[in-house]
């Protein structure tokens, strides 16, 4: 009985041990994981503010979009940030096009003649 | 003594396991290192016609069969390499389609297969001419530098074309909020609007330059390209992401002048 009784507490323990390992070697999966994109700041004028292309813009209230505002540049909108778009990434994405192309011109020259 | 074997075998039993599941995890290969499949690893990482040339002068100094089939491993290998170059391409585009990136795919894994298929029969000719005649199939079946390095790098660009277009859109949105409040706060943004309004038909020209490229593209075979169809095709996408790099980049200093507008 107490055999049977410590083979129970020995299953556990090695159960447990399993557990331990697998979740290490999960989070050692996890840390290596899915590559995102890095935030980017672009400043515009004298705004800067993050730009990443995807994210929508941020929503501010505009008190000069309600009618009968009254327009002056003193207002408070003036102060409102204005969204400022990702241009160092479009930039990147066209230098990536003249690699690209670059590349293309060189490859035929690859090829090689079987004579 | 076999108090503590008992003791000791549940751990130990644990402890094995434990390793025997962490351990293929920890030391398994990336998903592209499938060089044991082939018959000899490539050992340059040069992939230029000038990696053979030496295997060439042996050919043209003596065509015997050992030459011949030296010179078409060579051809064979250098193409691997390129191969695998290619597929760490589509791996790490970031803009490419998911559907681009399948078709890809499976034009290098074709490819790949069909080229180790060859050295295999290369291996096994035993005479010159068949050797030859193997050898000449590693140009005329796979067309690899012509045709596939170019499918690859044509719809990788093609696919940039669509990514920077699709952030000029959004980038003209938030100029065009930018541009209603500076509106609303009395300042004149007619030359702002000028910009913007370049902007976005300098941005839709490039989108219409490369619209169903990348499926003429993918479409193109090696026996396309020995009948002589691919390559114009090849040629003219090539000139309509050139076209749409033009546009884009105009697009991009339109942007630019609508923010200078603005301040």
């Amino acid at each position: 009985m107490r055999t049977t009784t410590r083979h129970r507490i020995l299953i556990v323990i090695s159960a447990a041990l399993v557990v331990v390992v697998l979740a290490g070697c999960g989070r050692r999966v996890d840390f290596a994981g899915p590559d995102g994109p890095s935030p980017s700041s672009v400043t515009v004028g004298a705004t800067s503010l993050p730009g990443q292309a995807s994210q929508p813009a941020p929503a501010s209230p505009d008190p000069t979009s309600s009618p009968g505002a009254e327009a002056s540049p003193s207002t408070a909108p003036t102060d409102t940030p204005i969204p400022s778009p990702d241009l160092a990434s479009i930039e990147a994405l066209l230098s990536g096009i003249d690699t690209d192309l670059g590349d293309d011109a060189a490859s035929a020259a690859n090829e090689g003649n079987p004579q | 003594m076999n108090r503590y074997v008992t003791r000791l075998a549940g751990p130990l039993a644990g402890l094995a396991l434990a390793i025997s599941v962490a351990m293929p995890a920890l030391a398994a290969p990336s998903s592209n290192a499938r060089v044991t499949d082939r018959p000899v690893a490539p050992q340059s990482a040069e992939t230029g016609a000038a990696r053979c040339a030496s295997a060439w002068r042996a050919v043209r100094t003596d065509r015997s069969l050992a030459n011949v089939q030296a010179a078409g491993f060579c051809e064979i290998d250098r193409r691997l390499v390129t191969i695998d170059r290619l597929r760490g391409l589509v791996r790490d585009a970031e803009v490419l389609t998911d559907a681009h990136a399948t078709a890809l795919t499976r034009i290098l894994d074709g490819t790949e297969s069909g080229l180790m298929s060859l050295r295999r029969e290369i291996a096994a000719d035993t005479s010159v001419a068949s050797a030859s005649e193997d050898v000449r199939r590693i140009f005329t079946e796979f067309r690899v530098y012509v045709l596939v390095t170019r499918q690859v790098v044509l719809v990788r660009a093609d696919d940039r074309v669509e990514a920077a277009a699709l952030r000029l859109t959004h980038a003209a949105d938030q100029l065009a909020a930018a541009i209603e409040r500076a509106a609303g706060n009395g300042k004149d943004v007619t030359e702002a609007q000028g910009h913007l309004d370049a902007m976005k038909a300098a941005t839709g020209a490039a989108q219409a330059d490369v619209a169903g490229d990348a499926d003429a593209i993918l479409a193109q075979t090696p026996a396309s390209w020995n009948a002589g169809t691919a390559e114009p095709i090849l040629d003219a996408a090539r000139a309509s992401i050139s076209a749409a790099h033009a546009a884009l980049r105009t697009a991009l200093t339109e942007a630019r002048a609508v923010t200078a507008a603005l301040r």
